[in-house]
C-alpha cells in the first residue's frame, strides 16, 4: 500500500499551513481581539501586564506620532494601527460587530455611521460607565450628542474632528465675472440666505457662461444639515417628509438646477478633480479637510482660492468619533488611551499636523487656532472661520438611517440633473423609496 | 483523381476516417488568396492585442504622472516622469513586501492544493466506477452556483470559532479544493488518460496510488497547467473575503488589501495606487511566463498531431 | 493543450464509448483482484469534507437568517418565515437589479463568445507568425485585479474627461453620459468584463479547435466549402462542448457580477448602482442591503438564496438548450446514415 505517499503529501501540506499560521504569530507583538494567549490578561489590572490595543482608522487621522509617544510613556502597552480607506474600514467594522469577534479595541466611526451605531449602543462600551462625564465639557455639545443615545443613558464615542463648513471660492473667476473678491464682501453677498447664494450663481453664469457650483449633491448636504430637525426629530421620530429644512434644501437645490448653474461633476470623480483645475465651477463647499484635497488635486491654482463663510451659518460635513466595541478585552486601557488621544492638547497637535479641525472648543481661542491660515487659500483666516462655524452648529439627531435617507434624496436630485425625472416626480419617488426601505 | 469518403459530422472521430490527397491548385492563385486573407487576420489579431494591452498602458500613464496632471482635460495620454516617485510612495505606504509575500503564499498554497486534490477527484470521477458517481458529480457542479458574498458573515463567524481571524489559514483552507478544479480535471483526465495505459499499469500490479503518480499525473500536465494558472490568478486577485477576514491584521494583508489601504482621508491618490498595482503585477507576469510555456508546448503538440 | 482540447471536444462521447463496451472488458480495465473500492471515495472526499464544513454551514446559516428580520448590528429580531421572499418579489429595486443583471449577462456573454470563436479560428493556424505573442497577449487582461481595471475603465468612460468620449468627440459625435443611461452603463460595464475574459475564452476554444483533425477541413475544402462554411459547419458544431462549458462559466460568473458595477460608480460606498439603479446588479443590491443602512441581514440572505435559485435555473436552461441541439443533431445524423445505407445498398 502506497498510502504512506499520500500521508506524506498531506503532512507536507499540513506543515505548509502550520507555517503560514505560525508566520503571522511571530510577527506582531500580539493578536487581534480574536482571543489568544498573549492578550488574555485580566481586565482589572491596568499596568504591569503587556497589552496590545488595536486601533482602526481610515484615511489620515494623523495619530502616528501621538501613538509613539503614548507607547513610550506606557511601556506595557503596544498599539497596533490599521488604516484603510473609508469603505473597507467601515465594512470591516460592521462585519466584526455582526460576528461579535475579530474587531478592534478602538475604531473610528464617521458621522455617516455614528447614528446607526448609537442606535445599537449595546454593541459598544458605554463610556459614561468609565467616567466620560468628566470630559464631556471639553467637547462641542452637538458633537457629543451625536454619539449619545436619545435618552442620554449611554455615550458610545468621543469626538475626533469636526468637518466645519465654509465656502471656498475662486477669486480670479469672481473677478472675471465682475463679482467682489474680498472675502468679507463675498460672505456678505449671501450671508442671509441660500437664495442669495443661487442669485450670485446666476449672476456669475450670465457674466461668464460657466457653471457656478460643482454638483447638486454637495449643495444639498450643505443646506440640509443646518437645522436640528432634518430626518429625525429629537425624540427619534422620522420627520423627513415633513421637515421644513428638508423641503427648503430641496427647493434651493432645485432652483440651482433650474438656473442651470451646476457643473454636474460628481463628487470624488476625476471630472470633479479636473474641474478644480480648469475652473469648471467657481465655488466649493469647504470643510476644514478639503484644503488638503484641493491642494493635492490642483496645485497650480494656488492663490486663486479664498474662503468665505457659509450662507445662514452652521452646518457640518464629515468629522468622526472614536468608539470602543463591546467585545474588547481591555476596556479600561482602551478608554484611557482614547481619552488621552482625544484630549484638547493632542487634538491641537493633530490639527497642526494634518489640518483636521479639533472638536474641543477651548482651543478655538488659542493663538495657534486664531492665526492659522493657508497660503494656498490666499491666507484666509481658516482658524477663525472654522471655529466660528463649529460653534454655530446646532445639535442634530442623526438617527439610525441617516445615510439611507440622505442618499435617496441625493440620488433623486441627481435624477433631476440627469433629466430623468421632473422635480415633482423625483420628490415623490424619493419619498416612496425611503418609505419602502424603512417599512420593514 | 482524388478520392474521399464522406465524413461524419460527429466529433468523436469514431465513425469513419477520410483519406484524401490535396488537389493541386495554381500556386499564384493560392498565394494571392492567402495574403489577402492573412492581411485581415493579422489586422484583427493586432487589434485584439492592442485592446488587451491598452489599459495597462493607461495604468502606466496614470502611475507615471502625478494626480494633478491626470485631473486635466483633455486627459494626458503620454507617460510622465513620476513613476518611481509614485512607486516609492506606494511601497512605503504599506508593507508592500510582506503583502506580496502573503499573496504569494496564499496563491501558491491554494494552487498546489487545488491541483493535487482536483486531479485525484477528477480521476475518480472520470475513470473509476463507484456508486453515486453521477449524482455526486452533479452535486459538485451545483456548488458552483453559490456566490462568495453569500457566505461572508457565516464564514467569518466560523473563522472566529476556529480562531483564524487575521490568519492566512482563513483564506487558504476554504479554497483547498474548488468545484471548478474538480470539473476541469475530470474533463482533462477523461480526455488525456488512455484506458489502455491504466489497464497496463493494473496488469503490472500498480496500486491505485501508483497509477495516479505514474500514469495520471504525467498525462494531465498541460491541462493541469491551465488550471494552475487560472487558480493562481483567481487566488491572487481575490480581495473581498481576504479583506473581511484579514483586514484587521496588517502583517497578514495580501497585496490586494494593501493596495486598498493606500489612501488618504476621503480620497485616493490614483497615481500612487496605479503604481502600486503595476508593481504587484510583476510577480504575476513571472508566474504567467512560467506557466504559459507549458501551455504553448501543449498547444504546439496538438497542432502537430492534428 | 492537446489533451485538454481532446477533453473539451471529446468528453461527451467518451462515456458513450466506454458504455458500449461489453461488461467483461470494463471490469478488466479496472483490475480484478485488488480493486480498492474505497479509493474513489477517498479521492473525492477532500472536496466534500471542505464543502461540508464551509459550504453547508454557510448555506444553512444564510437560509436560517433569511427567515428572520435580522439586523446586522442588532442581531436577530423576529422570525418572519417567508416574508422576506414575498417582499422580494414585490420589490421594484430587486426587479430592476435582476433585469440589469440579465441585460449585462447578454451584453457580455454573447459578444465574448462570438469574438472568442473568431479569434480562436484565426489563431488556429500552424503557419501563423507570432502566434505565441498573440496568445499570451490575450491572457494579459487576466493578470491584474478587478479593482485596478474598474478604476481604469471608470476614468475611460467618464463623461467629461474620459478618453472614450474624447475619441467620440474627435469623430464628430456628441459625447455620452455613460453612467446616466441604463443601456450605456450596461455597455460600459459589459465592455469591462469582455475585455477581461475574451482572451480566456479564446484559449479554451483554441484548445478545442486543435483537437479537430485537419483532414476534416481539407476534405471540406476539396468539396468546395468556403472558409465561412468550414467554420460554421465544422468548427462550431464540434466546439459545442467547449462553447457549453464557456457559456455556463460566463453565465454563472455574470449572475454574480459585483465588483465592476460597485467600482463603476464614483464616490465612496457606491452600492446603489447609479442614481436610478440603472446598473445595480443582484449581488450589489444584496451587499448594500447587508452592509449599509439599515443593515438588513435577513433580507439580503433572502436575496442570496434567490440568486442561487436563479443560477440553478439559468444553468438548467443552458444545459437544456444544449440537450435540444443534441437531439436535433442526432435526428439529422440518423436520417443521414439511413440514407447513406440505402444508397450503398442500391449501389451494390
Amino acid at each position: 500500500m502506497r498510502s504512506t505517499k499520500i500521508t506524506a503529501t498531506l503532512a507536507a501540506l499540513a506543515m505548509v499551513l502550520a507555517a503560514c499560521g505560525g508566520g503571522s504569530d511571530d510577527d506582531t507583538n500580539g493578536e487581534a481581539a480574536g482571543g489568544d494567549a498573549a492578550a488574555e490578561t485580566d481586565e482589572g489590572e491596568a499596568s504591569g501586564e503587556a497589552i496590545t490595543l488595536n486601533l482602526w482608522t481610515f484615511g489620515n487621522f494623523g495619530y502616528d506620532d501621538l501613538i509613539e509617544e503614548y507607547e513610550d510613556d506606557n511601556p506595557n502597552i503596544t498599539i497596533e494601527t490599521l488604516i484603510q480607506e473609508f469603505d473597507g474600514h467601515h465594512d470591516g467594522l460592521v462585519t466584526s460587530l455582526a460576528a461579535g469577534s475579530g474587531g478592534p479595541d478602538i475604531a473610528a466611526a464617521e458621522v455617516a455611521f455614528i447614528g446607526a451605531f448609537t442606535n445599537e449602543a449595546d454593541s459598544f462600551l458605554n463610556l459614561l460607565d468609565y467616567g466620560a462625564e468628566e470630559v464631556k465639557d471639553d467637547y462641542l455639545d452637538w458633537k457629543w450628542d451625536q454619539a449619545t443615545t436619545l435618552d442620554g443613558s449611554a455615550t458610545i464615542g468621543l469626538p475626533t474632528d469636526v468637518g466645519g463648513m465654509a465656502i471656498c471660492y475662486r477669486s480670479d473667476l469672481f473677478e472675471e465675472a465682475g463679482l467682489p473678491t474680498d472675502r468679507d464682501e463675498v460672505s456678505a453677498l449671501w450671508a442671509n440666505s441660500w437664495e442669495d447664494y443661487i442669485a450670485v450663481g446666476q449672476q456669475y453664469k450670465e457674466a461668464t457662461g460657466r457653471a457656478f457650483i460643482d454638483n447638486e449633491g454637495l449643495l444639498w448636504d450643505a443646506v440640509v444639515n443646518q437645522s436640528s430637525e432634518t430626518y429625525y426629530d429629537s425624540d427619534g421620530e422620522l420627520i423627513y417628509a415633513d421637515s421644513e429644512q428638508v423641503r427648503y434644501a430641496w427647493d434651493i437645490v432645485v432652483s440651482a438646477l433650474e438656473a442651470d448653474i451646476d457643473a454636474k461633476t460628481p463628487a470624488w470623480s476625476a471630472e470633479w478633480n479636473a474641474g478644480m483645475n480648469a475652473g469648471d465651477f467657481a465655488v466649493l463647499t469647504c470643510p476644514a479637510w478639503m484644503r488638503g484635497y484641493i491642494e493635492d488635486q490642483a496645485p497650480d491654482t494656488t492663490g486663486n482660492w479664498d474662503v468665505a463663510t457659509v450662507p445662514e451659518g452652521g452646518g457640518n460635513w464629515g468629522g468622526s468619533h472614536l468608539v470602543i466595541p463591546a467585545m474588547t478585552e481591555h476596556p479600561q486601557e482602551a478608554y484611557d488611551f482614547m481619552t488621552w488621544l482625544l484630549a484638547p492638547e493632542q487634538q491641537l497637535r493633530v490639527f497642526e499636523g494634518t489640518g483636521n479641525f479639533p472638536s474641543t472648543p477651548e482651543l478655538y481661542d488659542t493663538p495657534q487656532m486664531r492665526e492659522f491660515s493657508s497660503e494656498f487659500l490666499n491666507d484666509a483666516p481658516l482658524g477663525e472661520i472654522y471655529s466660528d462655524n463649529a460653534l454655530d452648529v446646532v445639535a442634530q439627531n442623526i438617527g439610525p438611517n441617516y445615510n439611507l435617507i440622505n442618499q435617496e434624496f441625493g440620488e433623486a436630485l441627481n435624477r433631476i440633473s440627469d433629466g430623468l425625472e421632473s422635480p415633482e416626480e423625483a420628490w415623490e419617488t424619493a419619498l416612496d423609496n425611503i418609505a419602502r426601505e424603512l417599512s420593514f | 483523381m482524388t478520392t474521399l469518403e464522406k465524413v461524419s459530422t460527429r466529433g468523436d472521430g469514431s465513425t469513419g476516417r477520410s483519406e484524401l490527397i490535396l488537389r493541386d491548385r495554381p500556386p499564384l492563385a493560392r498565394a494571392v488568396h492567402a495574403t489577402r486573407r492573412s492581411g485581415l487576420k493579422y489586422t484583427i489579431l493586432v487589434l485584439a492585442l492592442a485592446v488587451s494591452v491598452f489599459p495597462f498602458y493607461w495604468m502606466y500613464v496614470v502611475a507615471s504622472n502625478s494626480n494633478a496632471v491626470m485631473s486635466q482635460f483633455p486627459p494626458r495620454v503620454v507617460p510622465g516622469p513620476n513613476f518611481l516617485t509614485n512607486a516609492r510612495l506606494a511601497v512605503e505606504g504599506v508593507p508592500f513586501g510582506t503583502a506580496l509575500l502573503n499573496s504569494f503564499v496564499v496563491a501558491s498554497a491554494i494552487t498546489v492544493s487545488v491541483l493535487f486534490f482536483s486531479t485525484m477527484a477528477g480521476f475518480a470521477f472520470a475513470k473509476m466506477r463507484f456508486r453515486g458517481r453521477g449524482g455526486l458529480f452533479t452535486f459538485v457542479l451545483g456548488t458552483m452556483l453559490v456566490p462568495q458574498q453569500l457566505g461572508l458573515i457565516p464564514l467569518f463567524i466560523l473563522m472566529g470559532y476556529f480562531g483564524w481571524v487575521g490568519d492566512l489559514r482563513a483564506v487558504i483552507v476554504p479554497s483547498l479544493v474548488t468545484a471548478f478544479g474538480v470539473f476541469w480535471m475530470r474533463q482533462v483526465v477523461a480526455g488525456s488518460v488512455p484506458d489502455e495505459l491504466l489497464e497496463a499499469a493494473r496488469m503490472d500490479g500498480c496500486s491505485i496510488f501508483g497509477i495516479v503518480r505514474h500514469v495520471v499525473w504525467p498525462s494531465v500536465a498541460p491541462g493541469a497547467a491551465v488550471l494552475g494558472l487560472y487558480t493562481f490568478l483567481f487566488a491572487w486577485n481575490d480581495f473581498l473575503w481576504p479583506l473581511v477576514v484579514l483586514g484587521n491584521e496588517p502583517s497578514s494583508h495580501t497585496i490586494q488589501i494593501a493596495l486598498r489601504t493606500l489612501s488618504d482621508t476621503y480620497y485616493v491618490n490614483y497615481s500612487m495606487v496605479m503604481a502600486g498595482t503595476l508593481l504587484s503585477v510583476v510577480p504575476l507576469m513571472i508566474v504567467f511566463v512560467l506557466f504559459s510555456r507549458q501551455m504553448v508546448a501543449g498547444a504546439m503538440d496538438g497542432a502537430l498531431k492534428g | 493543450m492537446s489533451e485538454t482540447s481532446k477533453a473539451l471536444v471529446g468528453s461527451a462521447t467518451d462515456d458513450e464509448r466506454t458504455q458500449r463496451r461489453p461488461k467483461k472488458r470494463r471490469q478488466a480495465s479496472h483490475g480484478p483482484a485488488h480493486e480498492e473500492s474505497w479509493a474513489p471515495y477517498l479521492f473525492i472526499s477532500p472536496f466534500f469534507i471542505l464543502f461540508a464544513i464551509f459550504g453547508v454551514f454557510t448555506l444553512l446559516y444564510t437560509f436560517w437568517v433569511s427567515l428572520h428580520d435580522w439586523s446586522l448590528l442588532g442581531g436577530m429580531n423576529a422570525f418572519v418565515g417567508l416574508d422576506n421572499y414575498t417582499r422580494l418579489l414585490d420589490d421594484p429595486r430587486f426587479f430592476k437589479a435582476t433585469v440589469n443583471t440579465f441585460s449585462m449577462l447578454l451584453l457580455s456573454t454573447v459578444p465574448q463568445m462570438i469574438m472568442a470563436l473568431i479569434l480562436a479560428e484565426i489563431l488556429n493556424d500552424r503557419l501563423l507568425r507570432g502566434s505565441h505573442l498573440f496568445r499570451s497577449g490575450l491572457l494579459v487582461p487576466n493578470i491584474t485585479s478587478v479593482v485596478a481595471i474598474a478604476i481604469v475603465f471608470q476614468s475611460l468612460f467618464a463623461r467629461q474627461n474620459g478618453l472614450i468620449n474624447a475619441v467620440i468627440q474627435l469623430l464628430g459625435f456628441e459625447p455620452l453620459n455613460w453612467h446616466a443611461g441604463r443601456l450605456s452603463s450596461h455597455l460600459a460595464i459589459a465592455s469591462m468584463v469582455n475585455w477581461q475574459f475574451t482572451g480566456f475564452n479564446t484559449l479554451i476554444f483554441l484548445a478545442a479547435l486543435q483537437a479537430i483533425p485537419l483532414s476534416y477541413y481539407e476534405a471540406a475544402q476539396i468539396d468546395g466549402a468556403s472558409r465561412i462554411q468550414r467554420f460554421s459547419r465544422i468548427s462550431v458544431p464540434l466546439l459545442r462542448p467547449a462553447i457549453l462549458f464557456a457559456v455556463v462559466l460566463s453565465v454563472i460568473g455574470q449572475l454574480q457580477l459585483f465588483a465592476q458595477p460597485m467600482l463603476f460608480g464614483a464616490g465612496a460606498g457606491s452600492t446603489s448602482g447609479g442614481n436610478d439603479n440603472q446598473y445595480l446588479t443582484i449581488l450589489l443590491y444584496l451587499y448594500g442591503q447587508a452592509f449599509q443602512q439599515p443593515f438588513r441581514f435577513g433580507y439580503s440572505a433572502a436575496i442570496a438564496w434567490m440568486l442561487v435559485l436563479m443560477s440553478a435555473a439559468a444553468a438548467a436552461l443552458v444545459f437544456g438548450i444544449n440537450a435540444l441541439l443534441d437531439r436535433r443533431e442526432n435526428r439529422a445524423e440518423r436520417r443521414y446514415s439511413k440514407a447513406r445505407a440505402r444508397s450503398q445498398e442500391v449501389a451494390r
